[in-house]
């Protein structure tokens, strides 16, 4: 399947600042793509390259493979939902959503059915003579993602548009969004710092660091096969442990020998990840089990469904996940399992 | 934020720092120019010791307008320059203090020239007559033959349309005294008819007295009328291509000086009248502003012509003064620019 | 019923509270005894100074309604004028693209500083019938007095005004949406037709407001230009100054004060309240879009045209201050500056008083931004009193002044004080607003905070504002210092022998043909005013840089 949009060596700088450092992505029609990182890691000044508020200083962007690069913002086929909506503050509701087809001379009859028909997806019917001061949070950022809509963009780009919302309208909004992307088959770039939210929405997510793009999958590959430290920590919690290879599918750490799933290039260093929930807890060393490490318990918070147990092993600490109706006691001593398959080898970095 | 305290202070010292407080000092409130003013003055300190402090503003009507604002505590004790015009109404009004002078008997001034009560002294005179631009004249009109005008009649020639200005009689002394000349030349019917004729040829009346003469320097007009030392003397000081024509039946008016009733300094005031009076301060009067003296043993300004030569119209000044308001306001209406 | 009010005021909470507090209800008193006194008063009476029959009988005046006409002709035209050009300014001045922007912005700025005639006396020089550019450089005949010089001039005048409330409003406008709309589909045409300018509009109607108000009460430059063309600014000057017409001066302003106030009330309580507030969002700002090549185009080539305009105000008056005779003897000479310099003591006397000025306003607009800040009883009254003066002509405080405080007890005329407390109460409302932006800075749970500690009312505002307010300070005093210096209206009624001011110096010599003589002392009044501000400036420098936020 080609590529609705795709990016090659994308480079942006600000002054001697690398914003965007030779990203190169490709993302398939009506699909959900995320790209995910802290602030300051260069997705938002992706976003842009995109919708054409900024030149890249390199690289190519390619729209149904014609070049797009040099194509000023309101010829491209790309609108875009702001982090702060940006609502025209001197229009209602309608003409706000109608912004964008007046700018297409569509004729005003149809204009109005197409408004009327994206407000009803979008749930603001009833609204469409207000003005934006008079709408709430939530409302707003509909309109935003209407105004968007309405044009029929070839891709729609979303930049944090969650982030103002309180958190439990937060995942509300997060579900709806989802629901109409599906619905409408709309090519969607999202940028967001939230992981639960990046996991939650996304067909693929790109992760992004200082500029770069770390990783690029499906939410359980980012999850479950992170490529290297950043990532892994990133996304969800990691626990480590540096060692360096014996043997194939054997890492040899400071607190024992462990079998690793993978069978890679033996010598040289290694540094393996594993989740909290994937480490089991044993009290004593259970019969014929790989991998176990012994520690002692710090500490333990009750977080309701799971008990997070902080417990030190040899000059490591880790964070261990237990069931919530498991009791664990600080100052325990334990035995860590870890499962072979589970102990992942990422890359530094 | 003790700085501060300083700051304050100081500005507060700074911004009332007084005149100096003299105790042998006039005020004086002067209608003529900087230059005679302080020429003026300071020969008075010199002579008399009394340091004077004066206002000097060109429009004897705000001066007149300040004393009436003034009235119940005068700040000023002498009230010179502008027209007994403007003098004669603060009379009336109860504004100033009579005073015969003795200089004024000595000098043999004619009675014509002094207030019959006493409230003010003549000591300059000024002519109205009619200026001409010489070098735009030279360069418009005197090809087309037209001839310079000589008669205030003159002035209606058609040739003049949009090149003649002269001050506002709403708003000047000057402007006023011509229209009531036109009147005890003419009758007032007559006089109406002239000057709604005249109006035909005026590209302006200028609000300012003084007005006329820098707009006529700049070549803004042809022909205009004014006093007559003015003229001279943008001629004399400033090179200014003007001509004064004085034609007959013209008005004058009589400069005058009076002192305020209240005045904080009266026996300095009474001084500074009979000063006046004296020959030096009318020389310098003639000789920089080139008006001329009251008195008969003062030369007269250089290139004007003699006094007793000019053939003044009948000028009736108490009539002039009683009807002034009435005039105004039909000139207001009837040509009202 | 007034008094019964007045009374609940005082027995209402706000009263109590203030009468619990000593300091507070001296500071109260103060400020609204000063209000009373300095602005109610001297407007109160020149309105009942003329009889019920004078203002009935002003329609009937051919002058006076002659006056109102052409009153009200020029402030159209000059407000149009200058409305555009502080339009295509402000717009240069606030796109990124426009070369040239820093440079416009300056000189925009210049004639602000300058005394209102100059621009007058500047233009007659280079463009009347003897004018260097008019005559002698391109040879025509051109008449510039009367209504086409004043248009020209008052607009070269006032579009400062005009360019910097909208500019306000221009920069205010987010970026997201201007790039919000472009990703929509708009072109950099469209964007600022729809979406920039459309945001400005209530913007523009204030500027509008604002510069109108200012054309309509101009005196300095009407007086030297308007030729013989009545305007109701002037008639009130001539009424006094060519006929002793005190009464009718009255009227005159009283009538100018009309339109004045009703444009004033329209800005403040309707226009200026209909502004937009676009919201700053979080995340990192975007730049403005690229601006259409042609309005590019037009803006910068109007913004360079205007600006040689104002720049020839300042060349001409400095060409003036040294040519022996112009338009006739065009040889250098210093002789002008010597006589200027016998008149340097009309500068001292300029700097003085607009000291004076400069300090009472500062401090009144500090006192009254805190007491109306406050729920304090009469909190609207005094409002209203503090910006009211900013809907008066010049003229018209000026002939307050006169009529107010010409007898016991309160006898200023003849004083410098007259002169000084006019103009620093004419220019309150500034110093007035700038302080209550300050102060709306300040959060009030710091000031809870040091009553909860214990501090009083004046306590209060003697430690946690007055360091605050150290920057509203420095630019009521700057704002009113420079105004003050270049102010001729009122000047021209409350100078007195031994205050007499530079500009009214200046506006003599101008009367009295005397262009060279005034063009030194304008240049000179000018040098000194720079001086001054930029002496007031760095010594404020050092007190408000330390404070945090400043």
């Amino acid at each position: 399947m080609t590529a609705h949009l795709r990016l090659v060596e994308v480079t942006k700088h600000f002054g001697p600042t690398v914003a965007v450092d030779r990203v190169s992505l490709e993302i398939e029609e009506g699909s959900f793509f995320t790209l995910l990182g802290p602030s300051g890691c260069g997705k938002t000044t992706l976003l842009r390259v995109v919708a054409g508020f900024h030149l890249p200083d390199r690289g190519e962007v390619y729209l149904r493979e014609r070049r797009i690069t040099h194509v000023p913002p309101h010829l491209r086929g790309t609108a875009m939902v702001f982090q702060e909506y940006a609502l025209f503050p001197h229009m209602t509701v309608e003409e706000n959503v109608a912004y964008g087809l007046r700018m297409r001379r569509v004729p005003a009859a149809e204009a109005r059915a197409r408004v009327a028909r994206v407000l009803e997806l979008v749930g603001l019917v009833g609204q469409e003579r207000k003005y934006p001061h008079q709408l709430s949070g939530g409302q707003q950022q509909r309109v935003a993602l209407a105004r968007a809509l309405v044009v029929e963009p070839e891709v729609l780009l979303l930049d944090e548009p969650l982030s103002n919302l309180d958190a439990k309208l937060r995942v509300r909004v997060r579900e709806e969004l989802r629901e109409l992307q599906r619905r409408l088959g709309q090519t969607t770039v999202y940028v967001t710092h939230d992981q639960e939210e990046a996991l939650a929405l996304s067909d693929r997510i790109a992760v992004m660091n200082t500029g770069r793009v770390l990783q690029v999958g499906t939410p359980e590959e980012i999850y479950l096969r992170p490529k290297n430290r950043f990532v892994a920590e990133f996304v969800g919690l990691a626990n480590f442990l540096e060692g360096y290879w014996v043997s194939p599918g054997v890492v040899r750490t400071g607190t024992g020998d462990l079998r690793v799933g993978q069978a890679t290039a033996p010598g040289g260093r290694a540094l393996l990840a594993v989740r909290p929930e994937e480490v089991r807890l044993h009290r004593g060393a259970p019969e014929g089990a790989v991998n176990l490490l012994r520690g002692r318990v710090r500490s333990v918070t009750f977080l309701g469904s799971v008990r997070r147990c902080t417990v030190e092993l040899d000059g490591v600490s880790w964070v261990v996940d237990v069931r919530g109706e498991e009791s664990v006691r600080p100052a325990e001593e334990v035995y860590l399992e870890v499962p072979p398959d589970r102990a992942r080898v990422v890359e530094e970095g | 934020m003790r700085r501060w305290w300083f700051v304050i202070l100081f500005s507060v010292m700074v911004s009332t720092l007084p005149a100096e407080a003299q105790v042998r000092r006039i005020v004086v409130y002067s209608a003529l120019p900087d230059l005679e003013t302080s020429l003026i003055n300071r020969e008075f300190t010199r002579r008399t010791g009394i340091a004077v402090e004066a206002l000097s503003v060109a429009a004897a009507g705000t001066l007149a307008a300040r004393i009436r604002a003034e009235k119940d505590r005068p700040r000023a004790d002498i009230f010179v320059g502008g027209s007994a015009d403007f003098h004669a109404p603060l009379a009336r009004e109860g504004l100033l203090q009579p005073y015969r002078s003795p200089v004024a008997r000595e000098a043999r001034i004619p009675p014509a020239f002094v207030d019959r009560d006493g409230y003010w002294h003549g000591w300059y005179l000024g002519i109205l007559s009619i200026l001409v631009n010489t070098e735009r004249w030279d360069r418009e009109m005197a090809p087309r033959r037209v001839p310079k005008p000589a008669t205030w009649d003159d002035l209606l020639r058609p040739e003049f349309r949009g090149h003649f200005i002269m001050p506002s009689p709403v708003t000047t002394g000057a402007g006023y005294i011509f229209v009531a000349g036109q009147i005890f030349r003419l009758g007032e019917d007559r006089a109406w008819a002239y000057l709604r004729e005249l109006n035909r040829n005026v590209a302006q009346y200028t609000p300012t007295a003084p007005g006329t003469i820098t707009l006529l320097e700049r070549g803004e007009a042809i022909v205009a009328m004014m006093w007559a030392h003015e003229a001279i003397g943008a001629r004399r000081l400033r090179f200014q291509p003007l001509e004064v024509i004085v034609p007959p039946d013209t008005a004058f008016e009589i400069g005058a000086v009076s002192i305020l009733r209240g005045a904080p300094n009266p026996e300095g005031a009474r001084a500074y009248v009979d000063f006046l009076l004296t020959r030096t301060p009318q020389d310098i009067n003639a000789r920089y502003g080139f008006r001329y003296p009251v008195r008969a043993d003062v030369d007269p300004p250089a290139g004007a012509p003699p006094f007793e030569s000019v053939k003044f119209v009948r000028y009736d000044r108490e009539w002039a003064i009683a009807n002034a308001e009435r005039v105004r306001e039909r000139w207001s209406r009837e040509i009202g620019r | 019923m007034v008094t019964a009010r007045i009374g609940r005021a005082w027995v209402s909470r706000e009263g109590r509270r203030l009468l619990a507090d000593p300091g507070l209800t001296l500071a109260f008193l103060l400020g609204a005894g000063a209000l009373a006194l300095f602005v109610l008063y001297p407007t109160v009476r020149v309105l009942v100074y003329p009889g019920l029959e004078d203002y009935l009988a002003i329609p009937r005046s051919v002058r006076w309604m002659q006056a109102a006409r052409n009153s009200l002709l020029s402030t159209v035209l000059a407000t149009t004028t200058a409305v555009l050009v502080g339009l295509a300014f402000a717009f240069a001045t606030t796109r990124p693209d426009v070369p040239g922007r820093a440079f416009f912005r300056s000189v925009a700025l210049l004639p602000l500083f300058a005394p209102p005639f100059m621009v007058a006396f500047s233009y007659i020089l280079l463009f009347g019938r003897q004018g260097l550019v008019t005559r002698h450089l391109l040879g025509l005949d051109v008449n510039i007095f009367g209504p086409q010089g004043l248009w020209m001039v008052q607009t070269v005048a006032f579009f400062p005004l005009a360019m910097l409330v909208i500019a306000g409003v221009l920069e205010s406008v987010n970026p997201s949406l201007e790039q919000a709309a472009r990703n929509l589909g708009a072109d950099e045409w469209q964007v600022v037709r729809t979406v920039t300018l459309a945001l400005a509009r209530p913007g523009i109607a204030g500027a509008a407001l604002v510069v109108a108000i200012s054309v309509l009460a101009d005196f300095g430059n009407a007086v030297v230009i308007a030729g013989g063309w009545p305007l109701l600014a002037t008639e009130a000057w001539f009424r006094m100054e060519g006929m002793a017409d005190l009464r009718g001066a009255s009227l005159v302003v009283a009538l100018l004060m009309v339109p004045t106030t009703a444009l004033f009330v329209v800005e403040r309580y309707w226009v200026g309240r209909r502004r937009y507030t676009t919201v700053t969002g979080r995340g990192s700002r975007l730049e403005r879009p690229p601006t259409h090549p042609v309005l590019k185009g037009v803006t910068f080539a109007v913004c360079a045209v205007m600006s040689a305009l104002v720049l020839l105000v300042y060349l001409g008056v400095l060409a003036g201050a040294f040519t022996a005779v112009w338009g006739r003897d065009w040889s250098f000479t210093l002789e002008h500056w010597h006589l200027a310099s016998d008149r340097a003591a009309t500068l001292w006397a300029s700097l003085r008083v607009a000291a004076g000025a400069g300090l009472v306003t500062a401090v009144a607009g500090i006192l009254l931004a805190f007491l109306t800040g406050r729920a304090l009883p009469l909190r609207r009254v005094l409002d209203f009193l503090a910006v009211l003066p900013g809907a008066l002509p010049g003229v018209f405080v000026g002939v307050g002044y006169v009529l107010a405080f010409n007898r016991p007890p309160l006898e200023l005329v003849g004083t410098p004080w007259v002169l000084v407390l006019a103009l620093a109460f004419w220019h309150l409302p500034l110093g007035y607003q700038a302080a209550v932006a300050q102060l709306q800075q300040v959060d009030r749970s710091i000031e809870e905070a040091a009553a909860n500690l214990g501090a009083r009312g004046l306590h209060v505002l003697r430690d946690v504002y007055l360091p605050l307010l150290a920057r509203a300070f420095v630019e009521g005093f700057s704002v009113s210092f420079v105004r003050a210096v270049t102010n001729v209206s009122i000047a021209v009624f409350l100078v007195s022998p031994g205050n007499v001011v530079a500009t009214f110096a200046i506006l003599n010599m101008i009367g009295n043909g005397i262009w060279g003589g005034a063009a030194a002392l304008t240049t000179m009044l000018l040098l000194v005013t720079f001086a001054a501000l930029g002496l007031a400036r760095a010594l404020a420098g050092r007190v408000v840089r330390p404070l945090p936020g400043g």
